[in-house]
């Protein structure tokens, strides 16, 4: 109840702060919250809206996935192996400072521009960041938990899904969670440079049209999944997951 | 069945680098079965490394080892308690024995009649965060206990502990052991406490670990701490490691 306070309280001081700054670069430029919002209303009575969020969630969920299912099997490899981590390691940090933009434009040269590119673009540079953190998990993972179950005679199958895996789920969950950020900021670029549909070509569109009030609704619903996301899935999952972590706390 | 446990001539070398340590070198002791044995001395003495063997932990040796029967159930104490901090003090005792094919019902049940059993029933919902470090180490206690083993294997676990929490726990174990016959291996640098819970010591020596003295304690139960008849025991077992370690430090000096 409280918490629900909170939330709402803190919505409203950042719908303040936009009015203002709205005011002081002009509404031209960065159109207030009431404006922006019905402009998100006007676009849903041109029949985009939906069209436009359905695609852009598409091609975000598809490249976090790639994304994903990259940085668990590379991450671990990297993590298990000496050698792997040595010939390998150092391709990872390679490819975390290659600049977006080139990975996009070499993907779209040579997969061709399209959704798959799009989706294969953005999972390449996505994927670095959730690597690393995958991979810190696995070298986080306490041997001497292996040994006792391994003492107590446990088969080598239970021992990996209830002792070594629930172990890295702390830095699979942080990986995912800035994964998922990342890609969506991210593939509004890529939607931007090689794409005639989703939000990012519609920011474009209304951009080049010098239509600030549009350019803030196309991306503003896109936003507000994200935070249904965030706290109506990810947090409560959290809390679940990580209930023993809490028990620290007190 | 309880188990019976056989080293003969069992020697086991590290390899770390280019360096190689001699752990322990012929090393001949048997455990009788329903015996209560500790094993002392310094640390670097090889002590951890033959209970590593006796848990099938370690294979890497040299001799040959034996543990009558082949099927005895093991349980392990560690120093450290090495629970699963994710998991409640029931689901970490009852997650040995799920792992051995006890329905889930049941392994909770029989969790919860384990932590009963060493005093913890009220802590059996909360995690290991939650609880004090004698806490942890009565729930990997409970943990060991709950796979009714034939041979308990036990590492310093007492060692981590502030002295009045360990000193109940040595009671509880004793407690517990005289309730079902098992075998019982127990190592420590605590002579005291080797002594006050053994029926028998092995002192063992560093750089290699050897076999110095084998002794029977022959002190009545139920014993206490501060016994003199204990207490004149621990020194006469003290004596075998500090003679020992004379004998060392002129070999290194000469």
């Amino acid at each position: 109840m409280r918490s629900g306070f909170y939330v709402i309280a803190s919505l409203f001081l950042l719908a303040l702060v936009w009015q203002a700054v709205s005011y002081l670069v002009g509404a031209d430029v960065l159109p207030g919250p009431i404006a922006s919002i019905l402009a998100v209303e006007q676009s849903n009575r041109e029949g985009y809206l939906w069209s436009d969020i359905g695609i852009t969630a598409y091609r975000v969920v598809g490249a976090f996935l790639m994304a994903l299912v990259a940085a668990l099997v590379i991450g671990a490899l990297l993590g298990r192996s000496r050698l792997a981590e040595r010939l390998f390691g150092p391709w990872v940090t390679i490819g975390a400072s290659i600049p977006s933009l080139v990975v996009i434009v070499i993907v779209y040269l040579s997969v061709g521009v399209n959704d798959h590119a799009a989706m294969i673009g953005t999972a390449l540079i996505v994927a670095p960041p959730m690597i690393f953190a995958v991979w810190d998990g696995i070298r986080a993972i306490n041997p001497e938990l292996q040994e006792m179950a391994r003492a107590f005679a446990i088969p080598k199958f239970t021992i990996l899904w209830r002792v070594i895996l629930p172990q890295t789920t702390p830095f699979i969950f942080v990986a995912a969670r800035t994964g998922l950020s990342l890609t969506w900021r991210l593939m509004i670029f890529v939607e931007l440079l090689g794409r005639s549909s989703g939000v990012g070509y519609r920011i474009q569109y209304y951009y080049n049209l010098v239509d600030m009030k549009r350019v803030v609704a196309a991306a503003l619903p896109f936003i507000a999944l994200m935070l249904l996301f965030e706290f109506c899935v990810l947090r409560p999952l959290e809390r679940r997951v990580f209930r023993w972590r809490r028990a620290e706390a007190k | 069945m309880t188990a019976r446990l056989l080293f003969r001539n069992i020697g086991r070398t590290f390899q770390a680098g280019r360096e190689t340590t001699v752990a322990v070198r012929g090393i001949n002791l048997s455990f009788e079965r329903g015996s209560f044995t500790a094993m002392v001395g310094r640390s670097g003495c090889g002590k951890s490394t033959l209970l590593h063997i006796a848990a099938g932990l370690d294979t890497e040796y040299e001799g040959s080892f034996a543990r009558e029967p082949t099927t005895a159930t093991l349980a392990c104490l560690f120093q450290q308690p090495r629970l699963l901090v994710w998991q409640s003090a029931r689901n970490n005792v009852a997650f040995v024995l799920e792992a051995r094919g006890v329905a889930k019902r049941e392994a909770r049940r029989r969790a919860d009649e384990m932590l009963d059993l060493v005093g913890l029933s009220a802590a059996a919902d909360k995690f290991p965060a939650q609880l004090s470090g004698g806490m942890q180490q009565r729930v990997s206690l409970a943990r060991a206990l709950a796979v009714d083993p034939d041979l308990l294997l036990m590492d310093e676990p007492f060692s981590a502990l502030d002295e009045l929490t360990a000193a109940r726990l040595r009671e509880e174990l004793v407690a517990l052991c005289a309730q079902k016959e098992r075998t019982v291996l127990f190592v420590t640098h605590n002579i005291q406490e080797a002594c006050y819970l053994a029926e028998r010591v092995v002192v063992l020596s560093a750089h290699p670990g050897t076999v110095v003295a084998d002794v029977a304690v022959e002190v009545p139960r139920p014993r206490r701490m501060d016994d003199p008849r204990l207490v004149e025991f621990a020194a006469h077992v003290r004596s075998f490691i500090d003679r020992n370690a004379r004998t060392g430090a002129s070999e290194e000096a000469a």
